[in-house]
């Protein structure tokens, strides 16, 4: 019996001198869980190992990669003096699109426009431009595609309207069919009670 | 049948989409392609330090024809392979190109004259890339067609390549002559 074979050496490898022999709490046909990080190992390793602890290090391992983008930061030698202005000009840099690297914000990017343009931020900031003064600085010579978000527009208007449209013809279609009338269906013949009755 | 039309929706939607696809395949259209805020506009003013001593400001632009204006770098090897057509635009189509290094130093951009010869009737040195910034230059090469008036009439995004001079510069150039 192959099955059981396998459960005898699961079970023997776990005991300990002496020890009585315990089930095997995994279903004997689940297989022992192949872990990457421990790919290579023999096979007792394997199976000395408890899945429920080797789940939560790999989810552990997971969560620590998420937060690997975190690093990723352009650094500026110089900042700007006065705190508030330096966290203003960075709330802004999150907003514009560094033009080399594209999917990125200019916070984001290590590129030498990036870095550029922070600092051109940071003049304008310093300068005590708005906001909405610094994005227009940098769109009247980038265009829209600079802000991460895109405006409202005309050219726009698609994109910000396309999703409420497609929704409120989807409710039209729902609509229209509730007002559909439903037609009754047909009682059922002698035949066909008959066997309804005889079903379990 | 009263809904006998919406038999052809499918047909309708078929062909609509058919005509997006269209669009998206012509050869022409490259949705890489950013447009110049600058198109129509006149050309940003610059100050900056020239090649071999002064100053070479937007004033010192020819003037009565239209002009090219280059960012090149040394660094920059795509501005290497479009060097001959900047040397065949100033030399053999007679267009004043101007260059402006952008983000290099003075001596890497003799050291490149030199090696490579020297297209440009003046070359500014940009070496933060302040003067690259208001021309909304994200990297190099880019070249822009400067009109009579200091209008930006072309922004040319990369290399400059024999087809894009017969294609772009050449109409632009032309119908900019014809005025």
């Amino acid at each position: 019996m192959m099955r059981a074979g396998l459960q005898k050496t699961y079970s023997s490898s776990r005991r300990k001198p002496g020890s009585t022999v315990v089930a095997n709490p995994r279903p004997f046909n689940m297989p022992s869980p192949w872990i990457p990080a421990f790919a290579g190992m023999t096979r007792s390793v394997c199976i000395a190992f408890k899945p429920q602890v080797a789940i939560k290090h790999i989810m552990l391992i997971l969560w620590l990669v998420l937060c690997l983008p975190a690093y990723a930061v352009g650094v500026d030698a110089d900042t700007l003096p006065d705190v508030k202005a330096e966290a203003r000009a960075r709330s802004i840099m999150q907003d514009v699109r560094c033009l080399v690297c594209q999917n990125q914000s200019i916070a984001d990017s290590d590129a030498d426009l990036a870095a550029d343009l922070r600092q051109g931020i940071r003049a304008r900031v310093a300068a005590g431009n708005s906001d909405a003064e610094v994005k227009a600085f940098l769109v009247q010579r980038y265009g829209d595609w600079v802000l991460l978000e895109p405006p409202f527009n005309e050219a726009t208007l698609l994109l910000w309207f396309a999703p409420f449209a497609v929704l409120a013809g989807g409710l039209w279609l729902l609509k229209r069919r509730a007002g559909l009338p439903t037609v009754a269906s047909a009682p059922l013949t002698a035949a066909e009670q008959a066997r309804l009755d005889q079903l379990p | 049948m009263m809904r006998r039309w919406l038999y052809g929706l499918p047909l309708l939607a078929a062909m609509l989409l058919g005509g997006v696809f269209l669009f998206g395949l012509q050869p022409t259209r490259n949705p890489q392609e950013l447009r110049s805020m600058l198109l129509g506009k006149p050309m940003p003013g610059f100050d900056l330090p020239a090649l071999g001593g002064g100053r070479f400001v937007a004033a010192d632009l020819a003037r009565g024809q239209p002009v090219i204006i280059n960012f090149f770098a040394s660094w920059c090897v795509p501005c290497r392979a479009e060097h001959v057509q900047l040397m065949q635009l100033s030399s053999r189509y007679k267009i004043p190109v101007y260059g402006i290094a952008w983000k290099d130093s003075p001596q890497n951009v003799a050291q490149y004259i030199k090696q490579l010869g020297n297209p440009y009737a003046a070359i500014g040195i940009d070496q933060t890339g302040r003067v690259g910034m208001d021309f909304g230059v994200a990297g190099v090469p880019e070249s822009y067609i400067i009109s009579a008036k200091g209008l930006v009439l072309y922004r040319h995004w990369g290399d400059i390549r024999q087809e894009h001079i017969d294609a772009q510069f050449l109409p632009v150039l032309r119908g900019e002559a014809q005025r």
